[in-house]
């Protein structure tokens, strides 16, 4: 038996022979499903009802944390369309709500960037599932997104989604409050 | 073992700068050298490299187990309090480990010494795995090197098939000092294999990870980091600004947070104490043992908790000291018999032993013109035959 790998990456990232590589040599590809309802999910025929709710659940409880966020309502339409938007509480409505601090004051809880576009769907690609977004121009709808942007797919059902969307939760995003915490100590080089 | 001479391919240093190896050369001085190459018998391999390496990763694993468990040894190792009950998490939920690197003293008779564990930030990890590679199947393809001429060196597939096991289901950030041409282009070779896996990665300084209110870690885009590669050592990034907050970031670390015990030459004293004896291990005692300096004899090398490329190590011969300088040392030292690496026309051979996923892969070997082997050392490819 050899004792050497039977093939090498010989190409480092962002080198001359990667670049070159690159051209014509497409991402892999997956087995995955874009669906708008439950019962879309469980018409594929690959789950049944309580799977498709529990899919369908964990891409919502993830959507709030991992949705575009506006600092308007405006701003969130603008992109995503009229009545498409919503706050973190799942309200549609044109102010933010009252909420109780617990203490019997009710407070009215201004945050800083609260609106983002509603859930459009879920994709599910090997029991993870994620949440969709589609914007809307002129009064069309483009295509299902990840909430990163990339386009997944212009249509529902089975088919091939490209693997590192397929297979990765989608990132959630926050607010830096200060950077350079590492590489204080760090000399010309760290390795050993 | 025993030293070839090769002529070196006259595109070599072409072809390096292609795939991305740029720092075949540093500071004008050649690194990657391809005028000789050592030849290992097969039984050399798997006898007195492969196995042993299999048998130090288990040994390491013992310490970290009983080293988690008694808080004198955590205290010599200096291991921060606020650390130890992560570490503890981290070991007890089997986060996995990718990859580490013991340095091992072997000139092909007796049994290979293990001088030190490069657990947490090895690099050579591209020459090692895929240019020597390179180098090999070029040779058989032009008849230098016969066809059934092999060598130890499986690093890349076990790394292609180890990096699904380590359970990443999210957007995976890689971090180092992108300064540094070499542990850049060695974190943007394992980029490129976790993207062949299928992850989308991210590439960042790592003075540019920032922190929420909450604590998280982020990218320069504000987006959570919730796994991350890093090629930065445990023992600063715990004593840097953002290090008391390590234990609440809720990322996930390559390598895992357990590996701080094993990068530390500590570890050394305390696979003696545990393997007294063991053919693989050499004595070595903790410097501020009162009998240390009795037991270990008079040729011995002190070297600091902390250290890289050879920074601070002192050696001492029958009174003779030669002694490394460096900015390392603050955290304690270590003392270890001293053990000659062999020398071959003129050069010290040190063989690093790589460990993927706890398993020996491969080899690679670093000459250099003094007995320790320094950042100034050059990479040589091996090849089996016989």
């Amino acid at each position: 038996m050899l004792k050497r790998s039977r093939r090498v990456t010989p190409a480092i990232i962002g080198s001359v022979m990667s670049l070159s590589l690159m051209t014509g040599c497409g991402e892999k590809q997956e087995d995955a499903s874009v669906v708008e309802s439950i019962e879309q999910c469980v018409a594929i025929g690959q789950y049944n009802q309580v799977q498709c709710q529990e899919l369908y659940a964990k891409a919502q409880a993830e959507h709030k944390d991992v949705a575009p966020k506006f600092e308007s309502k405006a701003d969130c339409e603008a992109e995503f369309g009229v009545g498409r938007c919503e706050d973190e509480n799942g309200n549609s409505g044109e102010t933010a709500p009252a909420t109780s601090d617990g203490s019997g004051h009710t407070t009215v809880v201004h945050h800083h960037s609260s609106f983002m576009p509603m859930m459009a769907g879920i994709m599910i690609g090997q029991s993870l599932s994620q949440p969709m977004y589609r914007t809307y121009a002129g009064g069309s709808a483009g295509p299902f997104m990840t909430n990163r942007g990339m386009v997944v797919s212009s249509t529902t059902g089975r088919q091939k989604i490209s693997r590192s969307v397929v297979t990765s939760r989608p990132t959630r995003t926050t607010s830096t409050l200060k950077r350079g915490g590492f590489g204080a100590m760090s000399r010309a080089s760290m390795s050993s | 073992m025993e030293l070839r001479a090769f002529e070196p391919r006259p595109y070599a240093l072409d072809l390096a700068d292609e795939t991305g190896f740029t720092f075949h050369t540093i500071d004008g001085e050649p690194y990657w050298h391809e005028g000789r190459a050592y030849q290992f018998s097969l039984e050399q391999v798997e006898k007195d490299l492969e196995t042993p390496t299999g048998e130090l990763v288990e040994m390491c694993y013992a310490v970290v187990e009983e080293a988690l468990q008694r808080e004198e040894w955590l205290e010599k190792l200096a291991i921060p309090p606020f650390c130890r009950d992560w570490i503890r998490h981290s070991w007890n939920r089997d986060e996995p480990t990718l990859y580490g690197r013991f340095d091992l003293a072997y000139d092909g008779r007796g049994p290979a010494k293990m001088l030190e564990f490069n657990a947490d930030t090895p690099t050579s990890l591209y020459e090692s795995a895929v240019f020597q590679w390179l180098w090999l199947e070029d040779l058989i393809a032009k008849g230098i090197l016969p066809v059934d001429a092999d060598q130890f060196n499986s690093i890349e597939e076990k790394l292609l098939a180890g990096i699904p096991e380590l359970g990443i289901d999210t957007l995976v950030h890689f971090g180092c000092v992108t300064d540094s041409d070499e542990d850049t282009g060695t974190v943007r070779y394992l980029e490129g294999l976790f993207q062949q896996v299928g992850y989308p990665t991210e590439l960042m300084d790592m003075n540019q990870i920032g922190m929420d209110s909450a604590g998280r870690l982020t990218d320069l885009q504000d987006r959570v980091i919730e796994a991350i590669f890093k090629l930065y050592p445990w023992e600063m990034m715990v004593r840097e600004d953002f290090g008391p907050q390590l234990p609440y970031t809720g990322a996930r670390w390559i390598e895992p947070p357990w590996k701080m015990l094993l990068s530390n030459k500590g570890i050394l004293p305390l696979l003696w104490e545990m393997y007294p004896g063991h053919p693989n291990l050499l004595p070595a005692y903790f410097a501020d043992d009162p009998d240390a300096y009795l037991k270990v004899g008079s040729r011995y090398v002190k070297k600091p908790l902390f250290s890289r490329e050879g920074a601070n190590i002192t050696l001492v011969q029958e009174g003779d000291v030669l002694e490394l300088g460096g900015d390392y040392g603050a955290e304690g030292h270590i003392i270890q018999a001293y053990h000659p690496l062999p020398v071959y026309d003129g050069w010290t051979a040190v063989l690093g032993s790589w460990v993927i996923r706890g398993d020996a892969a491969g080899i690679g070997i670093r000459e250099d013109l003094g007995p320790i082997t320094t950042n100034a050392s050059r990479f040589v490819p091996h090849f089996i035959q016989g």
